[in-house]
C-alpha cells in the first residue's frame, strides 16, 4: 500500500540563481528567502569571465563575501577568491551576444559551458524574514568590453540549498 | 577474501529492494533555435520516487551557416515538480552550473565533451502519478540538445516486509 506524502512539511532542495553584474566598486546584492522558509545554503556554484573575446585577461581577484544579516556578522575575516568555494568559477570564459536569445533580459551574454566540478560545502543556515548578502569585489581591470555600466559582464552565481518550512 | 561478506545481509536486502530500489529516470529532448520546450518524465503510478542526484549533458551549436559546435552553453532550465507545482530553481539557471559532465561533443568538428564530475545533490521526493518537469530555453540559432538522468531510489512502500 502506496503511503502518502505530505511534501507541505517536508524541506526540499532549492537552488537560487542571479545574474550579478561586474563594477569596477564591491557590487552587494540581497536575496530574499521565500516566504514561510528558512533557508540552509550548502553550497555556492560561480561562474565568470577570466579573458575577454581577444584573450586578455579579466578579473583575476574576483572575490565574494557573505553578510548574515539577523546577527549582523560578516562570515569571513575578509572578501577571499570565489575559486576557492566554486568551480567553474573563471573557467567560464566570456563570448559574445546570443545568436537568438528567447528573452534578452540579462541574458544578452553567454558563457563558454565548462564543466561543474569541485565545491566547499558551506552549512549557513539564513532564517525566514532574513536576506542572503552577497559582496562581489575585485573586478578593477579595465578591457574594451567591460567595465561599463551599458555593456557590463556578470558574475553568475547559484545558491544551492534547501528550503525549510517553518515549524 | 570479501571482508564485507559476513557483514552483509543479503537476504534481508534483497527484501527491501522488492519494495525499495534503485532507478533513473532519463530526460532527454531537443530545443529548438531560439525557442522555449517544457519537457516532462512521468513518475509513473509504479510509487514515489526519491530522487538524489541528478547529472546531464547538453550540446553547444550555434551556426551562421553549418551549425559550430563552438562550446558556449545556449541552454537554461528551470526543475519543476510537476505534481505539485513547485518550482526547484528560482530561476532558469544555465545548464553547464548544474549538470556534470555537462557538454558533450555534437558533431566531428567539435571538441571533445567534459567529463563527469560531482553530480549536483537533489534530494527530492518525487510522490507517484506526477512528473518532474524541465522548462528549457536555447539562446542558440540552431537547435540543442540536453539529457539529465535523476539518479534515486522507487519506493513502492515504506514498510520491510
Amino acid at each position: 500500500m502506496l503511503q502518502k506524502i505530505d511534501i507541505a512539511k517536508s524541506r526540499y532542495p532549492y537552488l537560487i540563481f542571479r545574474r550579478i553584474p561586474l563594477l569596477n566598486h564591491a557590487n552587494t546584492i540581497s536575496v530574499a528567502i521565500n516566504y514561510g522558509f528558512d533557508f540552509l545554503l550548502r553550497r555556492i556554484t560561480a561562474s565568470y569571465d577570466s579573458q575577454d573575446a581577444g584573450g586578455v585577461a579579466l578579473y583575476p581577484a574576483l572575490d565574494i563575501s557573505l553578510v548574515q544579516t539577523s546577527r549582523q556578522r560578516s562570515l569571513q575575516n575578509q572578501a577571499f577568491s570565489i575559486l576557492l568555494i566554486s568551480s567553474p568559477g573563471s573557467e567560464g570564459v566570456y563570448y559574445a551576444a546570443a545568436p537568438a536569445a528567447v528573452d534578452t533580459d540579462l541574458f544578452s551574454k553567454v558563457f563558454f559551458a565548462a564543466p561543474r566540478e569541485l565545491h566547499k560545502t558551506l552549512n549557513i543556515l539564513y532564517r525566514h524574514r532574513e536576506e542572503i548578502m552577497l559582496s562581489i569585489s575585485g573586478a578593477t581591470i579595465a578591457s574594451a568590453v567591460n567595465p561599463d555600466l551599458n555593456n557590463p559582464s556578470y558574475v553568475d552565481i547559484v545558491l544551492e540549498g534547501d528550503n525549510i518550512p517553518i515549524k | 577474501m570479501n571482508v564485507f561478506a559476513g557483514l552483509l545481509k543479503t537476504a534481508a536486502m534483497f527484501d527491501v529492494q522488492t519494495v525499495q530500489y534503485s532507478e533513473v529516470l532519463y530526460l532527454a529532448d531537443s530545443v529548438g533555435a531560439g525557442a522555449q520546450k517544457v519537457c516532462r518524465v512521468s513518475i509513473s503510478a509504479l510509487g514515489h520516487f526519491l530522487c538524489q542526484f541528478i547529472t546531464g549533458s547538453f550540446t553547444t551549436q550555434a551556426t551562421a551557416g553549418l551549425p559550430v559546435d563552438n562550446g558556449i552553453d545556449y541552454l537554461r532550465g528551470k526543475l519543476i515538480d510537476g505534481g505539485a507545482q513547485r518550482a526547484l530553481f528560482s530561476d532558469y539557471i544555465p545548464l553547464h552550473l548544474i549538470l556534470t559532465p555537462g557538454r558533450r561533443k555534437s558533431l566531428a568538428a567539435g571538441a571533445a565533451g567534459n567529463a563527469l564530475f560531482y553530480p549536483l545533490p537533489l534530494e527530492y521526493m518525487f510522490t507517484a502519478n506526477s512528473e518532474i518537469v524541465f522548462d528549457v530555453k536555447n539562446d542558440s540559432d540552431v537547435a540543442n540538445n540536453f539529457s539529465i538522468a535523476f539518479h534515486g531510489v522507487r519506493i513502492k512502500d515504506f514498510k520491510r516486509k
